[in-house]
């Protein structure tokens, strides 16, 4: 054929492709993929943003110390001979000021002077783990959940918007993956459901026999559909999903199995507070990194999953 | 004649009669209406006070249940929490004392052990003792969870309000979060029950609002209405929840084969066209169903009550003299029960068929679908199942009429309307329009609804920027935040620094909350007015694009 044809056919076969591939991508496995990998997006984005920030911040406080470190040295340099209270009095009220600045820089953010760099250089300090990737990508899924934990909030304006405007397209789209994935696990969940009582009904229910006496073998795809799983069983499964994570976590963070549980119910629930947020006792200690970054994907992948069965719950 | 008098006098009583199926009721009660023509019976207002009141406790009832839920789990939670807080900041306020102590005991050492003193070595000593004291406070800060360590209570009465508002909308802000096993626990059963009462609200008042915003909206259009916008409201296809296309279709059929007729009617210039048309129009009536003719009859009846209409008369004449003795039968028509309801569908069915359009495809549509085309002129709760001439009987001056305007209510009576203004006779076609029946169901455009939405967040971003000394854009986001249920909580009114456990703080806080549920209610409102809307357009984009094939029935 020729060439002219040739194209003529291969157009459309494009654009059905195209088609095709935009379906997929809107259906059920898609929409996985999609989500997902609008989360990782977004975790970029935001690590991007953010990032910059806690220098600024190190450096505030670098220069609060400072200005606190000479107003001791002034202090002590006005007496000539050093009265103790008076030093201790006077000592003291700079150092409440001190605390009060720390205080606030924490408020905005700041995580503290990193223990290893004991210069005054202009080194970077180590990495910065709230807004590390796995943590970015924490941050993307709690937005996009309507979770929230505000453990890590952006700081700098462009944050805020991008925030913003990620969150109006993230919310529809993981509503779009949470009715998806609903339906699937839900259909899912029926089929088996269906099965295991058909196995327990064979046993006890009375077949229904055709008019010529056999058996009625296409009674039981019917029923298959028209299975409602009971409320219980909903119950029980996400209460224990809950008590699950929560003994998961409890190990994994240190926490109580209580504490635990709280925290995976309020983040089910998408409250998300945020008083207990995986990876918080670990940053304490320095060097763990790993294992933080580790407990934000167990986490996010917790909350993805538990979400979703939420959402297979409703369906039924 | 009469007998149309007295029903259109009647005012908005129809609906209320027709409860029940029940034929004997009805005629009892109609026969009671006939009684009492001109004044109101005791009966009727009564039924409509229980109706006017069940509506209001069901609203108003609701709204109690949550502020009451809200303020019983604030009292709780005060009560549970603030021991314990208290404790907290008096242990902490004590660590940070001996904290100090520590150090500035450290300083002291440091400044006698140079007895000369050397400003470099001083200094850097003093800093690595800072540094250290730093370390220290930042980790308190972290383990004790309080991103801030200040001494303010946060479990105040207003602090508690605002911790189990953000519980219930499921913000979750965490600013204010219980610290005792118990407080732990019971937030969650209190999630439990509170969250699914929120959405039951949320969803009730949103339909609420939204009616009110529709209606509202349609009268701010109909004041500015001219004849070309109510006859486009004739286009508007309106489908039903659970029935799909084809009801609709077959009213949008039978609505613009009305228009058409009384076009048709109307389309007279000469004496001959006009005896022609008579002709036709005769004919046509008579090949009409006993009880088509009777719908017919009553539209005319109301249109020549309402104004006078020479064409209405014309009709009601032709079909006065054509039915002959069935003029008896229009005094029953008001108390048609659910049975007839059927009749009166075929009879709009059958109305296309004047048109000229093939009978047997019309009477597929009707067949088997008893009561589809009821359901769209019936109010969405299904409360009143008034067929749905009833609006056609009714004064305007009745207000609404009937029928409460649910999102499928159909303008049946587009009829006066549409026909009313290309007549060429029609003189009284301006007049007409001035009889707006239960307002056309005007859909709010999405635009509109999202402007709403973002003034409402840009509103607050002002007041609260103003209150609380951020930034506008700091505001916006914390709006925006909070309206959506995220809720991070880094922005918080009422706990910024020292207006925490201050009277203005607390009523910040107490405005926060206002604010957040009168929003929230604002969003369920938009998307009652736009989800379908919505979702039609997107569909319309996914068809367009080509996801989703072209079906041959559409």
């Amino acid at each position: 054929m020729s060439d002219l044809e040739y194209e003529r056919r291969l157009w459309p076969r494009i654009k059905n492709a195209f088609r095709v591939l935009v379906a997929f991508t809107f259906s059920h496995v898609g929409v996985c993929g999609l989500v997902v990998g609008y989360m990782i997006c977004g975790a970029f984005l935001f690590q991007m943003i953010e990032k910059q920030e806690p220098n600024t911040q190190l450096e505030d406080v670098r220069k609060i110390r400072n200005e606190t470190a000479n107003e001791l040295l002034s202090i002590v340099l006005m007496f000539n001979t050093l009265e103790k209270e008076e030093f201790f009095k006077l000592a003291n009220a700079a150092i409440k000021n001190y605390t009060e600045e720390i205080v606030n820089a924490i408020n905005l953010g700041y995580e503290g002077e990193p223990l290893n760099n004991q210069t005054h250089s202009t080194s970077v300090p180590t990495e910065n783990v709230s807004w590390s990737f796995s943590g970015a990508f924490l941050y993307s899924l709690t937005v996009i959940t309507t979770i929230g934990y505000g453990n890590v909030a952006p700081r700098s304006p462009w944050g805020k918007i991008a925030t913003i405007l990620y969150g109006i397209i993230g919310m529809p789209l993981f509503l779009l993956y949470l009715s998806n994935i609903g339906d699937i696990l839900a259909r899912g969940f029926k089929w088996t459901f269906a099965r295991c009582c058909q196995c327990r009904w064979n046993c006890v229910k009375p077949r229904r026999y055709l008019d010529n006496g056999q058996l009625d073998e296409e009674a039981v795809p019917d029923e298959e559909e028209q299975i409602t799983v009971p409320i219980s069983l909903c119950l029980a499964l996400m209460v224990g999903y809950v008590w699950g994570g929560g003994l998961l976590f409890a190990n994994w963070e240190k926490w109580t199995i209580l504490d635990a549980s709280y925290f995976c119910f309020i983040s089910l629930s998408t409250i998300g507070f945020g008083d207990l947020v995986p990876g918080d006792a670990i940053s304490s200690t320095p060097g763990r990194e790993d294992e933080i970054q580790l407990s934000f994907i167990l986490c996010s992948l917790y909350l993805l999953l538990g979400m979703a069965l939420i959402a297979m719950c409703f369906q039924f | 004649m009469g007998g149309g008098q007295s029903h259109n006098q009647q005012g908005p009583q129809g609906p209320s009669s027709s409860h029940g199926p029940n034929n004997g009721s009805v005629l009892a009660t109609k026969k009671q209406q006939h009684e009492n023509a001109n004044k109101c019976s005791p009966a009727k207002v009564k039924s409509c006070l229980r109706t006017f009141f069940a509506h209001l406790f069901s609203h108003i009832g609701l709204c109690i249940l949550i502020v009451g839920y809200t303020i019983a789990g604030a009292l709780m939670f005060e009560k549970l929490e603030k021991t314990y807080e208290m404790k907290l900041i008096g242990n902490r306020t004590a660590n940070f004392k001996k904290l100090r102590l520590h150090y500035v005991s450290e300083l002291w050492n440091i400044t006698e052990q140079f007895n000369v003193l050397y400003e470099m070595n001083w200094t850097s000593a003093v800093e690595k003792e800072l540094r250290e004291f730093e370390s220290r406070v930042v980790a308190t800060a972290n383990t004790a969870g309080y991103s801030d360590v200040k001494d303010d209570l946060h479990w105040t009465f207003s602090g508690a309000l605002l911790y189990s508002v953000s519980i219930i909308t499921t913000i979750g802000y965490g600013n204010t979060a219980p610290r005792t096993a118990w407080g732990k626990i019971l937030t969650m059963f209190y999630a439990v029950i509170g969250v699914p009462l929120m959405l039951l609200w949320l969803s009730n008042i949103g339909t609420l609002m939204a009616n009110t915003f529709k209606f509202a909206y349609s009268h701010a259009c109909c004041i500015s209405s001219n004849p070309s916008s109510s006859s486009r409201s004739v286009q508007t296809k309106r489908t039903p929840s659970s029935k799909t296309e084809p009801s609709s279709i077959q009213v949008k059929y039978s609505v613009s084969a009305m228009t058409c007729e009384t076009q048709v009617v109307q389309a007279q210039q000469n004496m001959h066209q006009r005896a022609l048309n008579r002709r036709e129009q005769r004919a046509k009536l008579r090949s009409l169903d006993p009880s088509a003719k009777q719908v017919l009859m009553e539209c005319a009846e109301y249109n020549v009550n309402m104004d006078q209409d020479e064409r209405s008369r014309r009709i009601l004449h032709q079909l006065h003299s054509d039915s002959g003795g069935n003029g008896g039968e229009m005094l029953n028509i008001s108390g048609m029960d659910e049975e007839s309801s059927d009749e009166v569908e075929s009879v709009i069915d059958m109305r296309g068929v004047t048109r000229g359009g093939d009978q047997s495809d019309l009477r597929g549509l009707n067949g088997g679908r008893g009561g589809s085309v009821m359901e769209i002129s019936v109010n969405s709760n299904g409360m009143e199942g008034t067929p749905s001439r009833i609006p056609l009987l009714h004064h305007k001056g009745g207000g609404v009429g009937g029928i409460e305007s649910g999102p499928d209510l159909v303008e049946v009576d587009e009829y006066h309307c549409g026909g009313g203004g290309s007549g060429s006779d029609g003189s009284a076609s301006p007049s007409l329009n001035k009889y707006h029946l239960p307002r056309t169901e005007q859909r709010v455009p999405v635009s509109l609804v999202l402007t709403f939405v973002v003034l409402y967040i840009m509103g607050g971003a002002a007041v609260f920027s103003v209150w609380e000394k951020w930034g506008f854009l700091d505001s916006a986001y914390f709006c925006f935040i909070t309206l959506s249920t995220i809720g991070l909580g880094d922005y918080v009114p009422g706990v910024s620094f020292g207006s925490a456990g201050t009277k203005e703080g607390q009523a910040q806080l107490i405005v926060c909350c206002l604010y957040l549920v009168l929003g929230l209610a604002i969003i369920a409102m938009s998307f009652n007015l736009v989800q379908e809307e919505v979702a039609a357009k997107v569909k319309d984009i996914a068809r367009h694009i080509g996801i989703i094939k072209d079906n041959p029935e559409h």
